[in-house]
């Protein structure tokens, strides 16, 4: 006998709101937003991205995954900055000081380059620091302590500046308010080569040389330890938050190699597609970019683009 | 797992997307060379895709190692206190 779900199928749900458990393939119609959901589960992933103009390595990044922003680096040393739209690199305004392993901080139309080591013929560590308005760079508040291979977090208005190496390597932070830094919290253990990401009261410092797992989490005044790297590895690069943060690439076996952070402990997720060492990082946890650095190769200019895994693909149905 | 390898020239966005680095699982290596699972739909449909040509492990490990020489060599050119901040490339053996 046929049956009313052999010629009919079986009746969608309606729902007000998204059910909580799902099985791969549901469908339902959620009525409160009016759209024809599935649910397909996926897996974090890095996709390429618009090349970089230049390759260049131990340069430094800021922004998000759309409104990105890649400036110094190589050897030698260069000004040169990139602006990146989610597609392409366009150029920048060019730092009045070149350097590479500078640290980087702030959103593509208020940006910080900080630190970082001068080209030839000194070669020498150096305080620098320059505000980007999104078409120029302009001075800006010198470090206390001169350094290179450093990390940095926060924004132009309230940055921080920890580790890197001076000589020595150091444990030493810097918080900047818009002119000037003054000291912070020391590391629990100084390091250089090292990620960071982050606001200046909820700032994460994680990785480093010599090669470390470890990860400190910064209140505004001290830093405690946070949970370890899966992977103990330096000249990587990292972004997101203290609570949502992403770490990838660096000088390691797997260059690929991805992690992500809960606020209490990392777990590797999806792996780069062709990483690189003394690369650049920017955006946030769910929404991150790689660019440039050091891959087995050479000096690249790729571009990798970093998603988490969407929960529900949804279908909008209008009417006709 | 069973690897097969093409050569491919990354153009930047839309090369590798989010669905294919996710069920695909790339590799990538010097030269262009990529590596990519064997007996899957998915990837020979990307390298499709991206007009790839296949090689075979010979062929594409030694496109592999004379980038490799090539990156060792600009390594050796360096001035010392470059050589300082950095590790020289490395050999790499195909899986």
């Amino acid at each position: 006998m046929t049956t009313y779900y052999e010629t009919k199928g079986q009746k969608i749900q309606v729902l007000a709101t998204d059910p909580s458990e799902t099985i791969e393939g549901q469908v339902w119609y959620n009525s409160t937003s009016n759209t024809l959901k599935v649910y397909k589960s996926f897996t974090d992933a890095w996709a390429t991205g618009g090349n970089l103009a230049t390759a260049r390595s131990y340069l430094a990044g800021a922004g998000t995954q759309t409104a990105g922003l890649a400036f110094g680096g190589n050897p030698p040393a260069t000004g040169a900055t990139e602006e990146y739209d989610g597609t392409s690199w366009s150029p920048g305004g060019t730092m009045g000081t070149a350097r590479l392993i500078l640290a980087g901080a702030g959103i593509q139309t208020a940006a910080l380059a900080i630190g970082g080591q001068l080209g030839p013929p000194t070669d020498a560590p150096t305080n620098v620091t320059e505000e980007y308005n999104g078409s120029t760079w302009s001075p800006g508040g010198n470090l206390g302590t001169a350094r290179k291979s450093l990390a940095g977090a926060g924004t132009q208005t309230a940055a921080l500046a920890f580790g890197g190496f001076s000589p020595p390597i150091t444990a030493a932070t810097e918080e900047y308010d818009g002119s000037a830094w003054t000291t912070g919290g020391n590391l629990g253990t100084a390091r250089f080569y090292l990620a960071g990401c982050g606001t200046q009261t909820a700032g994460l410092a994680f990785g480093g040389t010599p090669t470390s797992t470890g990860t400190e989490e910064y209140n505004g005044t001290s830093w405690t330890a946070g949970g370890n790297l899966g992977t103990g590895r330096y000249q990587l690069a990292g972004c997101g938050t203290q609570t949502a943060g992403l770490a990838f690439g660096g000088s390691t076996a797997d260059r690929n190699l991805t992690e992500k952070y809960d606020g209490t402990s990392w777990t590797t997720t999806g792996s780069m597609n062709n990483g690189a060492k003394v690369l650049a990082g920017a955006g946030t946890q769910t929404e991150g970019l790689a660019a440039g650095g050091n891959s087995p190769g050479g000096i690249t200019t790729a571009t990798e683009e970093f998603n988490a895994a969407p929960f529900i693909a949804a279908a909008t149905v209008t009417q006709s | 797992m069973a690897y097969k390898y093409c050569v491919a020239e990354n153009w930047g966005k839309g090369f590798i997307d989010h669905s294919e680095s996710a069920t695909i699982g790339f590799a990538g290596f010097p030269g262009n060379v990529w590596r990519i699972p064997a007996n899957n739909k998915a990837a020979n449909l990307w390298v499709f895709k991206v007009a790839g040509s296949f090689k075979t492990k010979e062929e594409a490990q030694a496109i592999v190692d004379a980038e490799v020489a090539t990156a060792q060599a600009n390594w050796d050119a360096l001035p010392e206190e470059q050589k300082a901040d950095s590790t020289r490339p490395t050999n790499i053996v195909l899986e």
